[in-house]
């Protein structure tokens, strides 16, 4: 009896725990996939945090008129978030842009071979990590640019990096 | 953390973060992000003459510092901002899910 209680206990831990993943919508052709039974999940004024025992990610929409104080990025959004991760984009921008770009570059210190950049369907998918505790993901939706942060390991980005599904 | 201090912090993060910092209730937590994140920003030239001295791994610098420091340090980060802030934009990125789950106690 005790035998059969700790095997229909163990079943159902891995399928409640590990088997289903929850989807977060965030527009008309985008998900993402998140591990099941996250710790909590907080709502702010303009962003979402989804956070686990040892590590968290938070979503918001990038907004080019405030992302920086004094710079509207708007019309820039889109080539200046590619020039983040790709030097060969970022010489093509305006000298002050490119100035800009390296420094949140250098800021982010994602480690080169963490750095990807793939397509799922018409999604143009943007990671990087650190290699210690801080990873970031940009998601280009037509002109809406989605970004996540992650605050965990480069497992937990490629976790969230592969879940992000067209809808 | 005195009136005037928390409104240093403030100054010094509402540029990072944006407006919805005002909002914010500036805690010992959100110092020691912000001591870590100028300490982290030590590419920025001239960034690390901000963070008074060294850290011991695993303290809380808002009370390892001595209150005069503390606020000396507040000051000047607060005073020196426009300076720095493209430069440690990118650190600030990294730290946002930190910062914000400390601002609403997670």
């Amino acid at each position: 009896m005790e035998n059969l209680l700790k095997a229909s206990f163990l079943i159902s831990s891995l399928f409640f725990s590990t088997a289903f993943a929850d989807s977060l919508i965030l527009s008309a052709r985008l998900k993402i996939e998140y591990p099941a039974a996250p710790l909590l999940i907080s709502h702010g004024s303009s962003d979402l945090i989804i956070k686990y025992k040892d590590w968290s990610f938070m979503h918001e929409v990038f907004d080019p008129e405030t992302f920086y104080e004094q710079i509207d990025l708007t019309g820039l959004e889109v080539e200046f978030v590619r020039s983040i991760y790709d030097d060969k984009k970022r010489s093509k921008l305006p000298e002050w842009l490119a100035v800009v770009s390296r420094q949140l570059a250098d800021g982010l210190g994602n480690d080169p071979d963490t750095v990807k950049q793939f397509k799922v369907g018409k999604l143009e998918i943007l990671t990087g990590h650190d290699n210690k505790n801080h990873g970031q993901i940009f998601i280009i939706d037509e002109s809406t640019i989605h970004k996540i942060i992650i605050t965990g390991s480069k497992k937990e980005l490629d976790l969230i990096a592969k879940n992000i599904k067209e809808r | 953390m005195n009136l005037y201090e928390r409104q240093d912090l403030k100054d010094f993060l509402v540029p990072l973060y944006g407006e919805r910092v005002k909002s914010w209730h500036m805690n010992e937590q959100l110092f020691n992000l912000t001591y870590e994140l100028v300490a982290e920003s030590g590419l920025c030239s001239g960034m690390m003459d901000f963070v008074p001295r060294t850290m011991p791994y695993g303290v809380s610098p808002m009370r390892y510092l001595a209150k005069e420091i503390r606020g000396i340090f507040l000051r000047t980060i607060s005073q020196n901002k426009k300076q720095y802030i493209a430069c440690i934009k990118g650190v600030a990125i990294k730290m946002r899910s930190q910062f914000d789950e400390a601002a609403r106690g997670l």
